[in-house]
Parts: structure tokens; sequence; C-alpha cells
């Protein structure tokens, strides 16, 4: 046998050695001689003429040269066609059954790594694309502006940067070897006039689903509420993602409450997100870079709450340039100042912004009357470039609201603040290897009292709530190859619960009477996560990850196991499709009597009654992208389930929970699902979008409405959005909002009717029907705003004139009903914001 | 300058205030509305009046179209008269929506009650009154604490209510303070703040699902008028479901009527097409004098 195998090799290298004959060449199907006329060709027409010959041609679009091809002689072969068309170095040829495959040759792997960054301000840049079409791989700075791209070796590779707003930038650069690469982008400014359509064209390659992050630029151009643009109200326009009501920042997010969105600014949760009771959010869009919202297919190193992640980055200063800006509207003035401390070293960054009318109004007030309200905050960032492996921040935000009310003696105050802190350290390892520590520290703190003195006493009383975490997290990240990229980390945080407390104050001359009701709770929150980035092929990639989260409570401990997934196929050059499964746990619970995220509602722990919520999430979905007219389309497909949820009781009050747990009900359930489509446009003169949501969300509680599923409060079947703004030259820009949903939930009274009280008196009691089983009429408005932009010698300026509401459309915002004197129930529909022009003026300088 | 800012802005203050739309629907719900407390020994009354209506003192004074009927066993054993009680006022005097039956009720018996009345939906609901308890009861005068010690049932769900009543003629209610975690105080009043976790009010309800079957001591403070040394009962009922449920959403219902951001809800009553509650329990007394 043996003998035999050696004769049937020697012919077989008889064979192969006379390849070059032109007769046996042809047994290679490549060898095949092909005709055509000199001239120059476009490398797609000669693929033409070559599926004339073979069945087909089978190639990644993106392998094909981009120059076109000269050809001198009348005959080549197949391969030496195919040799033109393409990197002869860089692919091979194979056929199969008459099909030609074109694939790339396997080589050793490269890791390009490096930081994206504004070139004119040196802002590192969150979010920017890297894109090799040649090797069709690409990448994504993270929060750090920081990118690591997997190559195979070649003598050169092209490389494109992409960022909203700012030119592409195409490098070719030899790939022979691990390569550390920090590129600067330019903004897009000069081009303002161009109609051109963008090419971001990643959101089908991405594994993450139910992502959305908000361009700062755009926000301004869309109308603003009072002169003051919002990134929460903003956000509130995407789908999936719906407002409580008129005067609430807060966000509802696939059937979520209030309190299971996790707000994250520059790393540090910031618990209470509303201004003036909810109608503005306490991010001030000038201090802002970057903000984005995960809904779904969430990423192993989030966790902490069920329903969103969102994730605002303060700017970091301009390393270059001291500039700034100011701006005035009927609310208030801002003012924000950015540059180098030391240049291209160390930057700064101040924001600030404050109402003004309680200090006009002071001159106006009858004495010994004191009323006012404000609200202001600041934002200040420092940012030190130690060496190019080393970076470190210094973030802080303190922002309040006051409301006070004296007359002659007798004194009534409410304030609510938030402040949060932020020291954070970037370590580049090396090319493969990103680490960044985070030092936090997060308080909101809610104060209202009452003081009446008289006759030489004092009588009344203070209340407050507190919640404050120290947090200290640690992440790395590793480009183990071109097929996997490796996340790992740890997160520690103590909280400290204070969910109510109440010093009262019975009269100074009755002794010392001043009682304490403190409430002081806390808790360790510990978890841990791995994730892997997984290109399994051309197509198809996936995401896994598992989050290990322990909360340590009093003698309590929850230990979690959360498992993230999420993979992605891309179909052909245009679609994709999605899905993605996540697991999520929440041990901070927020008590809310009116689910509108009013200061008054209380944070709390989870404890031995009271498990964290969980939730379970599938999301399937598809993504397109319609280069040629600038379109991209988002479909996605929910289902959420939730569990150990809680509710007040009926009847429980914030201001009399010294024990709130029994004030609460346990073990609610709740479930939601939806389809979501969002229509984007890009071309850059006419951006923005269109959102339709279909969505159910419904709650259980055993000792709420009977037992029975009821819908929960912000369930809305319908919601419709659009987000337009049309930029007609520099100088002037138009936007437009327009928003259509199912109306509100609420529970209606039903009948009215007369009982014996404890005290003996004869009240009226009201029947309500089912829990949530009524429905406001629908809602609908329109918001549009026009900006007039004017280059001047020292920077230039912008008149935004803006109109809430513009058709004054009567939006329901409660419903209520009062004692009638006969037998039928008299409603009031009550409707808070009619119309409201509003003007800002806002120079940069 | 400043006054044209400031006028400005005012302007634009009235532009966004609250617009209101009214609308008046019909309530036609036919139904009774029916509270009768069963306490064992007593006589057992009612109140009883259409839903959807409210007092009108001239017209309510001579209202005697309801009728209820008490039944036992199946059979009717009485019928419950309307009862004019004392005017609280000159020249007012309580609606005729009173009503008294001759019938003792009975520890462990269970009742029927009906109500008719033309043109409205015929409510009814049924009752059993739950055994009394007897507690061991110490008296600290000097913390001014009442302990008691109850020993629960484990063959059934049992719940308790505990008032201090001030025996004076008024039968004031004295507020009383509790530790325990597991004791819910209704009609919390924020002048008697305990120096620490516990809760105050004006009675106290225990369910028995944290000491089911076992022996539990509950810690009871009082506030007695200051200087005053009439004696105070202490009143421990042992409470039907029904009356743990109806106690515990009345008094939501109360928290409702003066906090606007309360959830809202329904009282939890037992009346079969009908509203409020027909509810039992007995009751053991203790008096003492608190100084």
């Amino acid at each position: 046998m043996t003998v035999l195998k050696k004769i049937a090799g020697a012919l077989l290298l008889l064979v192969l050695g006379n390849l070059n004959h032109p007769v046996l060449a042809q047994s290679n199907p490549l060898e095949k001689p092909i005709t055509l006329s000199t001239g120059w060709y476009a490398p797609d027409s000669v693929i033409l003429i070559l599926e004339k010959h073979f069945s087909s041609v089978n190639f990644n679009s993106n392998f094909l040269q981009s120059d076109s091809i000269y050809t001198k002689k009348s005959v080549y072969t197949a391969q030496q066609l195919l040799e033109l068309c393409f990197n002869s170095k860089e692919y091979q040829f194979k056929t199969n059954k008459n099909r030609v495959i074109v694939s790339p040759v396997k080589a050793s792997t490269i890791v390009i790594s490096g930081f994206v960054s504004d070139q004119q301000s040196g802002e590192r840049l969150i979010g920017a694309s890297i894109y090799c079409p040649a090797q069709n791989t690409s990448a994504v700075t993270n929060s750090f502006g920081f990118y690591s791209l997997a190559l195979q070796s070649r003598d050169s590779v092209q490389i494109k940067f992409n960022f909203i707003g700012f030119q592409s930038q195409n490098l070719r650069i030899a790939a022979q070897k691990n390569l550390s690469l920090d590129v600067g982008v330019q903004v897009e400014s000069q081009q303002l006039n161009e109609v051109k359509i963008s090419g971001k064209s990643l959101n089908i390659k991405a594994v993450k689903m139910s992502y959305h992050a908000l361009d700062m630029t755009s926000l301004k151009q869309l109308p603003q509420f009072m002169g003051e643009g919002d990134v929460i109200r903003t956000f509130q326009l995407i789908p999936g993602v719906q407002p409580g009501n008129d005067l609430s920042s807060t966000l509802h997010v696939r059937g979520g409450s209030a309190d299971q969105n996790l707000l994250l600014l520059d790393d540090v949760p910031v618990y209470n997100s509303s201004h003036l009771f909810g109608i503005f959010s306490v991010f001030n869009t000038d201090a802002l870079k970057h903000s984005s919202l995960s809904k779904g297919g969430f990423s192993a190193l989030e966790g902490g709450r069920l329903s969103s992640i969102i994730n605002l980055n303060m700017k970091e200063g301009d390393l270059k340039e001291t500039h700034g800006s100011a701006s005035i509207s009927p609310l208030l003035a801002k003012l924000t100042l950015e540059g180098p401390l030391a240049k291209n070293k160390t930057s700064y960054l101040i924001a600030g912004r404050r109402t003004f009318m309680d200090l006009l109004a002071k001159g106006f007030l009858p004495e010994n009357t004191d009323l006012g309200y404000y609200f202001g905050d600041a934002n200040v960032k420092v940012n030190h470039i130690v060496n190019r492996k080393h970076r470190m921040y210094a973030s802080f935000y303190t922002g309040a609201d006051a409301f006070k009310i004296r007359v002659n003696e007798s004194d009534f105050k409410l304030k609510w603040a938030n402040y949060t802190f932020a020291l954070r350290y970037n370590h580049l390892i090396n090319a493969k290897t990103f680490g960044n520590l985070t030092l936090t520290y997060s308080q909101f703190k809610f104060n209202t009292g009452y003081q009446l003195k008289e006759f030489g006493s004092t009588t009344g009383f203070d209340y407050f709530s507190k919640i404050e975490d120290y947090s200290a997290k640690y992440r790395l990240e590793y480009r183990l190859n071109a097929q996997h990229l490796l996340k790992v980390g740890m997160n520690y945080t103590r909280h400290q619960f204070t969910p109510g407390s109440v010093d009262v104050n019975q009269g100074s001359t009755t002794g010392n009477n001043l009682v304490n009701v403190a409430n002081l709770q806390q808790a360790d929150d510990l978890f841990y996560y791995a994730e892997d980035y997984w290109k399994i092929n051309e197509r198809l990639a996936a995401q896994a990850g598992i989050h290990y989260a322990q909360y340590f409570t009093g003698e309590q401990n929850y230990h979690s196991l959360q498992p993230r997934l999420a993979a992605s196929y891309q179909l052909n050059h245009a679609w994709a499709l999605k899905s993605s499964f996540s697991q999520m746990n929440q041990s901070v619970h927020q008590l809310s009597n009116s689910g509108v995220g009013l200061p008054t509602d209380l944070w709390v722990s989870s404890s031995d009654r009271i498990h964290p919520q969980q939730s379970n999430q599938v999301v399937l979905g598809t993504a397109a992208n319609f280069k040629k007219h600038g379109l991209s389309l988002e479909v996605e497909v929910y289902h959420k389930s939730l569990k150990h949820l809680i509710s007040y009781k009926e009847g429980a009050n914030f201001l009399l929970v010294s024990n709130w747990e029994n004030s609460i009900e346990t073990n609610g359930k709740g479930t939601a699902y939806g389809l979501e489509i969002l229509l984007k446009k890009e071309i850059k003169k006419f951006q923005g979008w269109i959102g339709y949501t279909l969505s159910k969300s419904t709650r259980t509680f055993s000792n709420i409405n009977e037992g029975k599923s009821y819908p929960f409060k912000y369930d809305r079947r319908h919601y419709f959005t659009s987000a337009l703004t049309y930029r007609f030259s520099s100088k002037f820009d138009i936007g437009a909002n327009w928003v259509y949903s199912s109306g509100q939930a609420y529970t209606a009274p039903i009948d009215h009717y007369s009982l014996n009280q404890p005290d003996g008196s004869i009240s009226q009691f009201i029947e309500y029907g089912s829990r949530n089983g009524a429905r406001f009429k629908d809602y609908h408005r329109l918001d549009i705003s026009v900006n007039f932009n004017k280059k001047k010698s020292w920077g230039s300026r912008t008149w935004n004139i803006s109109i809430y509401n513009v058709y004054n459309q009567f939006n329901p915002f409660l419903i209520h009903t009062e004692n009638s004197s006969g037998s039928d129930l008299t409603f009031y529909e009550t409707s808070v914001l009619p119309i409201i022009p509003s003007f800002a003026y806002k120079i940069t300088f | 300058m400043k006054k044209c800012i400031f006028y400005t802005w005012l302007c634009l203050l009235f532009i966004s205030c609250q617009k209101e739309n009214t609308y008046t629907v019909q309530a036609n719900s036919k139904k009774l509305v029916i509270e009768s407390y069963l306490t064992a020994g007593d006589t057992i009354k009612a109140f009883c009046l259409p839903a959807g209506r409210h007092f009108d003192y001239n017209i309510d004074f001579n209202d005697t179209l309801t009728q209820l009927l008490l039944w036992a066993d199946n059979q009717i054993i009485d019928t419950l008269f309307p009862t004019l009680r004392l005017p609280n006022m000159v020249n007012q005097s309580q609606p005729l929506y009173n009503f008294s039956s001759q019938t003792v009720a009975k520890q462990g018996a269970t009742y029927r009650l009906t109500a008719l009345r033309d043109e409205l939906v015929p409510a009814a609901s049924l009752e059993s009154i739950p055994e009394a308890i007897v507690p061991q009861v110490n008296h600290h005068p000097e913390s001014k604490k009442i302990s008691l010690r109850i020993t629960d049932d484990a063959s059934q769900e049992n719940f308790y209510a505990i008032q201090f009543i001030n025996q004076t003629i008024d039968e004031e209610i004295v507020e009383l303070l509790a530790y325990h975690p597991s004791v819910e105080v209704l009609y919390g009043n924020s002048d008697f703040i305990p120096d620490d976790e516990g809760t105050s009010g004006k009675l106290a309800l225990i369910s028995d699902r944290f000491f089911n079957g076992e022996t539990q001591t509950f810690d009871f403070y009082y506030r007695p008028v200051s200087g005053s040394n009439t004696p105070i009962k202490l009143v421990l009922s042992a409470l039907s479901k029904n009356y743990y449920q109806y106690e515990l959403s009345k008094a939501s219902q109360y928290s409702i009527s003066i906090d606007l951001l309360s959830e809202i809800g329904n009282l939890k009553g037992n009346i079969e097409n009908g509203y409020g509650a027909f509810i039992g329990k007995s009751d053991y007394n203790y008096s003492f004098f608190p100084l």
C-alpha cells in the first residue's frame, strides 16, 4: 500500500508540475482565457464580464479596489482579472462548481489602538466609529474616546474614522505590527451648506440594540421649552421612551417606572433629575458632550436598574484655547467657560445656570414678606493628561431647587438638591488593554419645613429624606484578537438611606421638645462582570456576558447571576437581524405617590421583606441602512416581565412614613411588551426622526385592584413622535416636534356615598372603578423653534424663538372630582401648559 | 429694564397658568350603603342610605323608605327600625338613616342583613362574630404603658384591634403609641410624635400572620389628658377578617381625603350589590386609672 501511495503522489506532482501548459491549464477554471478590449474599466464592470464565464463571483463589496483598472492586452486569465480587481496579496481566489469565491488571505492579527478626539479642542469623542472596509472590521470608541481594532496584517489598509457632526477621516496606514494611532477629526462646520449623506452605516453592524445616542448639536436645533434645551425631554421623543406628563422630566422606558432608569453623569448616579418640580431636568446641555440611552440588550457592564441606563458625559474642556458661551431666556441665565489650564495638558470646564425671577421679584413684595423660587446648578470638570497612557478627570455637579414663603413670623420652605463627584483615572496598559478606575460620591436630599414664631416660642416641623452613595469601580478592556474583545470589572457602592426623618419643635418655652425620628439604613452593593464581544464570522457577531450582583442589607444578603446575551446577523450590506436577552436586578427603590418624580418621592433599600426588583427582557429586531436616501430604520419588538415591584399602600402619605415598610405593598408583578419603529433621516440639511410605539404595560399586586392585573399608569397604546430640523443656511435653521399618544390611564370615580367617620361626623366617600381603567383623551402637541445665527468678530450669536404647544391643544394633566350638591359627579379636567412662546439669546466666544 | 423683564415674565406666567374643563356624569348606581358594626353583647344597629346622595336634612329627616331585615339560620329574626338620634346641635337633627334592632349580637353567631328600597338594588351581607380573646394585662403607670400578652389560636386566622377610651361622658379616644412592627396604627396624629420608630394614632390593628399560633407580647403607650385621672378603658377586640380589612381601608380613605398625592382606593366592604360593611367583633375590656 505504501508503495502505491508513493507512485500516486509522484503522478500528482507530475500533473501539477505541468499545469503551466496551456492545454492542461484549462483544468483550472481560473486559467480560463477571457477576451476584452483594452481601456479603462471600473472594477465592478470587470466582475460583470467574469460573471459571464462563471455562474457567479462571490465577494464582499468592501474588498473591491476603488480605483479604475486599465487593461493593456485583449486576453487575460480569470485569475489575472481577479488580481486586478482585488489586492492579490490580501485575497485568494477559489472555484467551487463554477462559482468564484474571493476571500481574504489568512495572516497574523495586529491591533491598532488609540484615541479619537476633536482636532480643534482636543476633546475625546465618545461613540466615534472606526472602520476598515477591506476587512469589514469595525470598532467604536468607549466613554473615554479609546478604541482598539484588530486587523489581519497587511502592507497597508485604509481606515475610516466617523463621528456625527465631524468630517470623516480616511487614513491609509501600514498594518504589519501593533500600532498606536491617535486621530483628531475636524468639525464639519465648513460644509454646512452641502447636502451630504453621513457615513453612518454602523448601526446594522453593531451587536448593540435598543440603544440611542443623542447628538448634542442637533438637540440645540430642536424646539426648546421656555428657551432651554433639555436632554431628558429629547429622550422622551424616542420610541419606547415616554414622559410622565406635561410637567414631568421623568422617563418611562418600555413600561417601566421612573425609578427604573439609572442616570449616570460621568459615571455617578443622579437620584433626582428634576428642576422646577419636573419641568426641567438637572442636566445643563451646555456642559454635556455626549448622552446615550440604553433600553434593552444591556451590556454586562450595566446594572442596578430594570428599564434603562442613561449615560451623560460632561465636556472635558478645551485643551487648546479658552472660549465659552452665555445665554439668557425669560426663565434663566447661563454661563459656560472652558479652556486650558496648561496647554495640551490640563483643561477645565465651568458651567452654571440660575433662574433669576426671585431676585427681580424682591423689590415688589410687601414688607415682612418673602416669596421666592429658584433653581440653579453648576458643573465643574478638570481633565489632566499625565502622558499618552495616563489621564485623570475630576468632575463635580451640584444643583438645587428652593421655594420659600415667609409672611410675618410664619415661614415655609421646600428644598431639594443633588451633589455628585467623580474622580476617574484612565490607564492605557498596552495597545490591547485599557483600564479605568473611578471613585464617586452622590447625594440627593429633600427638605421641607414650617416654623411659626409667636409669643416668644417657635413651633413647627422639619422633614428631610436623603440618599448617599460612595462608590469605587474598576474596568478593563482587552482586545484578545480580531474576533474577541473582552471586558471585565467590578463595582462597589455603599448606600446610605434616610427615607424620612422629622424634627418637630413644639415650642421652646415648654422645654426641649425637639424630637428626632432618624431612620438611617446602610447597604453594600457589589457587582462583578465579564463580557466578550465575539465576531463569529463576516455576518454573525455576538456579545455574551454575565453580571453577578450581591446586595448586603442588615442581615439579609441577596445574590443574583444576571445573564446578558445579544447577537447580530448581517443579511446584506443594508439589513441586519438582531436579538438580545437581559436579566436585570434593582436593589434600590423609589416610593412614589405620584409617579412623576417629585422630590417628595423616597428612595429606599431592599430589606428582609422587600426583595430586589427583577426583570427579564427579550428583544428581537432589525436594522437597515438606506445610504442613498440617507435613511436608517430600526424595528424592534420586546417583551419584559417584572417582579418584586413595590408600591405605596392605598392612602399612604410620605410625611407619615416613619415606618415606611408598613406603608407599602410588595411582591408586585408587571408585564410590558410592544413594537417600536424608528426611521431616521441623516442628510445634513434635513435631519431628524419619526418614531412609533405600540405597547402595553400592566401591574399586579395582591392587595390592589382586588388582586387583578391593571394598566400601568403610563401605559399608552400608541405613541408617535417626530423630531425634525432643517438647516436653510448657517444663519437660519428651524426645528419642529410633534407628539401624539393615547390618553394616560387613570382611576375614574364612578359613584359616591356617605358614611360615619371615626370621629362621629358624616363624610363623603368616592367609589372608584378599576385601577387605571379609564383614559384621558388622546394627547397631541406641536412645538416649533427657529434659530437665527450670526457670526461676529468675537464669535457668534444666536436668537432662538420657540413656541410650545403651537395650536394650544388642551391636553389633560389631571382629572379630579369635587362633591356636588346633587346625585351627579362633576369632573374637573385640568390642563397646565397651553401655548407658550419663549425666546433665548445666546453668544459664543 | 428690571421692571420690563419682570412684567414680561409675569405675562408669560399668566399665559402658562392652568386651564380647566368641567363636565358632569350622572351617578346611576342604584346601590344602597350599609354600615353596621356588630359587637357581641350589644344590640345590632345599622346605618343605611342610598348611594349617590348627599344629606338634605329637610328630606332625609322624614325618609323611611328603606327596609332592613336581620336573618339567622335562614330565617328572619328581626326587622330593624329607624331611630332618631338626639340632636347634637340646637335646631339640627341627625337624619333617619340609623336603624336599630332588639337582637343582641352573640359571639360565634352568624347573621345576615338584607336591605330593600324601591327602585334600588337589594343589598345583603353575611357575617360571623368571632370569639373574644382574654389577654394577660400588665399596667405600668410610671411609663404609661400597657403590656398585652396574647396567645393566638393556630386553628384559624385571627385579627385584633386595640383602643384606649377615656371613660368620661364623651368617651373620647385616647391616642396610643406602639412599637411592634406587626401593629398597624391608624388615624395617626402628628402632634404625638414618638422618640424613635414607633407609630401613634387612635386605633391599633394586629393581624396574626406574624405570630400565628404563638404567644406574643405587645406594649402600648397611652397619652392621657394632662393632669386628669379619669378612668381609661382598654378595649381589645377580636375582629373578623372583614372588619380588619374594612378598618384598614377606611383609614386609607381618611388619608386620601387629606393628601392629594395619596394612592387612591376603595373601601373594602362586604356588602353584596352595595357599599359599606356588616362586620363583627367581640370585646375584652380592661379599665384602669392612668395616675
